[in-house]
């Protein structure tokens, strides 16, 4: 299940493909599961069926998921996260927990520590 | 012969139709249904939102119903108005009802569930599909059944032949004509080509070929919008989605398999008592002054009882379909019903 916020000040197209991104990344959708049709995702979430498109469109040029005009839009293997940061990150969490931390806040905390060159060096060239 | 074969129809087909009906009533909730236990399970502001769903649910199911068994009704009133048409009214009477009844369907507003603009939203990840909310056999009987009225159809049509107006529509076979009697031996015998109709031919198979492509394509269309049409936006509501949606495929399929059933069964009927009539010929006697008797030419007479039989069977099975397919829509009445009666009990 994902959800949509509609007071959030972010835009449905990021919360949608955000919360694919961490659904894969996490591996709560395996390799090779198929998604749901645009058309149903959108008239489930009420929102554009463009809005979603574009979503998939993002979340297939970052090489999570794949579409098949057959197979329909499947994701792709080899995009889960390795067990050693999900570990760190379920310790995160119950520690961000333990100190009464909203989502936002320990969201927050982890972007304060994500210095430029961390990053430079997680997209790579180009 | 023809008598036994004729009583062992009728109480052959009346204890068929005895135990379909009996084993219907003995499967028949006697408590709340699924959709009417989820129902129950909902706090009581869903519980109002369900009851409104299921009772526009099931008001359109039954206005389809409705609808079908109206133009089914209507085809046979314009057989009996134009015998010019040799019955073909009659032979589409099935297909026509069916796809009236699912145009009527589709084109009554769908009953959405409500949306809330403030309200977070919630998608659901699995993808939904014509065939999600029935066991795979529901679609597929019906859909090898349809195959194999095409098939059947077109095997008839090839072997049709054209009548006084050159349509297809009569089956020939040689026949014994006459024979002659000389120092008491049976000589001379003479054939004719005898035609018997109506049969299915390509006059009869052409429109019922068309005919039943088209209700399949509008039955998986229906089935389509079914799975597609959005789920509520809270949670709390999918369950009772869930069942509602079942319920409509469940009845979608019961009602267009009973359709084709009646369809089939008529088509096998017809074409049976054709082929069985067709399949008696004369034998020859050398007395002159007694009566030709008449003897069965196998194995098409056999056959044709049992496709009789089998014809009278797929009726029963049909009409079992159809009294589930009111059950559904009883079904949904009921739940819809339970719900309201608890809103009104526990409001305060």
């Amino acid at each position: 299940m994902i959800t949509i916020d509609p007071g959030s000040p972010t835009s449905p197209t990021e919360q949608i493909r955000s919360q694919l991104a961490a659904l894969i990344r996490t591996g709560a959708l395996a390799q090779d599961s198929r998604l749901p049709p645009v058309r149903q995702l959108a008239a489930d979430l009420r929102v554009a069926v463009g809005t979603v498109a574009k979503a998939y469109k993002e979340l297939e040029n970052a090489g999570l998921i794949r579409t098949g005009r057959a197979a329909g839009t499947r994701v792709n293997p080899g995009q889960t996260t390795t067990p050693p940061v999900l570990a760190a990150a379920q310790a995160f969490i119950g520690v961000a927990r333990e100190a009464a931390l909203t989502l936002q806040e320990a969201q927050g905390i982890l972007a304060a520590g994500w210095t430029p060159d961390l990053q430079e060096s997680d997209q790579g060239p180009g | 012969m023809v008598v036994g074969v004729r009583v062992f129809l009728v109480v052959g087909a009346i204890a068929v139709i005895v135990l379909a009906l009996w084993a219907l009533l003995r499967r028949a909730p006697h408590g709340r249904s699924g959709v009417g236990i989820e129902v129950m399970r909902l706090s009581r502001s869903d519980r109002a939102t369900a009851r409104s769903h299921l009772r526009r649910q099931w008001q359109s199911s039954l206005i389809a119903l409705l609808a079908g068994v109206a133009a089914c009704a209507a085809m046979w009133q314009l057989a009996g108005a134009q015998p010019e048409w040799y019955g073909l009214p009659y032979a589409l009477a099935g297909t026509v009802g069916a796809v009236v009844g699912l145009l009527v369907l589709n084109l009554i507003p769908p009953a959405r569930w409500p949306s809330d603009d403030r309200r977070l939203r919630v998608g659901e990840l699995s993808p939904r599909g014509s065939f999600s909310f029935a066991r795979q056999w529901v679609f597929a009987l019906p859909l090898s059944a349809a195959v194999l009225l095409v098939l059947s159809l077109v095997l008839t049509g090839l072997y049709s032949s054209t009548d006084e107006s050159g349509l297809h529509r009569v089956f020939m076979r040689r026949s014994l004509s006459g024979w002659g009697v000389e120092n008491g031996q049976v000589v001379d015998v003479q054939y004719n080509l005898s035609a018997t109709s109506p049969f299915p031919g390509w006059y009869y198979g052409l429109p019922l070929i068309v005919g039943t492509v088209v209700f399949a394509v509008a039955v998986y269309w229906t089935l389509r919008r079914t799975a597609m049409a959005p789920r509520p936006i809270s949670q709390e509501l999918f369950a009772v989605d869930t069942a509602a949606r079942t319920l409509r495929t469940r009845f979608v399929m019961a009602a267009s398999s009973a359709a084709l059933g009646f369809q089939i069964a008529g088509t096998g009927l017809v074409t049976g008592i054709t082929l069985r009539s067709s399949h008696m010929d004369a034998v020859p006697t050398a007395d002159g002054s007694a009566a030709a008797g008449q003897a069965a030419v196998e194995p098409g007479h056999t056959l044709a009882i049992v496709l009789i039989l089998a014809s009278v069977a797929i009726a029963v099975a049909a009409l079992v379909l159809l009294l589930r397919a009111i059950r559904t829509v009883t079904e949904a009445m009921a739940a819809g019903a339970n719900a309201g009666e608890l809103t009104t009990h526990e409001a305060p």
